[in-house]
């Protein structure tokens, strides 16, 4: 499905809690997730900036990976507070998916 | 190019901000990381750098958080093998601005907007504008 942007915008920053609700994880890999979520034009340019913001809210916590070769990798985890921004963000998308659907029945 | 900085308003930025002695010694980390960086991933990190300070409106000691962590993201990048298009997406000027909204409150433009909506409630009366 193309051009999904406009409508991900508020919802990849959901599914990206979701994703780390399964563990701790790298960026990359939580990019390569959301693609294979089905959402495969989200690039690493858009997600980054998704994980920066729950860092800067204190969602996720961050540690520095040593590795073999290179910079140390950061990996995310969620924390209690992103726990709970991720069931308020599933009770948000309830919402809008019960009103958009009765406002669909209802013509 | 810092000697160039240092005379202009980005210099007189840097000297406020990186005021404390911890603050230079990040900055200077930061040039030594950008200068570790591959070729392409470095052009792009000079670019976004100008941008920021320019374009981007950036306001306070966030600018400089913003591209330490934009220099994460390219050294992970370049430590992986990807390019830096493949990362930062063809909107690099889109992703460099999505990243200082992520660690910023508040850009210049955020801080002109805020304003001008407390000038127009005051002409209206509203909340912003009521006598004390």
């Amino acid at each position: 499905m193309d051009d999904l942007t406009e409508l991900l915008k508020g919802v990849l920053e959901g599914a990206v809690l979701q994703i780390l609700a399964r563990g701790p994880n790298y960026g990359y890999e939580i990019v390569r997730t959301v693609n294979q979520a089905g959402f495969e034009s989200v690039s690493e340019g858009t997600v980054y900036p998704i994980l920066l913001r729950l860092e800067k809210k204190g969602l996720v916590d961050v540690a520095r990976e040593r590795s073999e070769l290179g910079p140390p990798r950061k990996v995310y985890s969620l924390n209690y507070a992103g726990q709970a921004a991720l069931a308020a963000f599933w009770e948000r998308w309830r919402f809008v998916a019960e009103r958009l659907g009765r406002l669909k029945e209802e013509q | 190019m810092s000697d160039k900085e240092r005379r202009g308003p980005v210099g007189r930025l840097l000297d406020r901000v990186l005021g404390s002695r911890a603050g230079k010694r990040e900055w200077r980390e930061y040039k030594g990381r950008v200068a570790a960086l591959p070729p392409d991933h470095q052009l792009v990190m000079r670019k976004i750098q100008k941008f920021l300070w320019t374009a981007g409106g950036a306001v306070d000691e966030q600018s400089f958080r913003v591209l330490y962590a934009i220099c994460e993201v390219l050294e992970e990048s370049a430590a992986a093998g990807r390019t830096v298009l493949e990362t930062t997406g063809d909107d690099v000027a889109a992703f460099s601005l999505n990243m200082l909204a992520a660690t910023q409150g508040k850009t210049w433009h955020g801080l002109k907007a805020d304003q001008f909506n407390a000038e127009v409630h005051r002409l209206l009366g509203g909340p912003d504008g009521r006598p004390a």
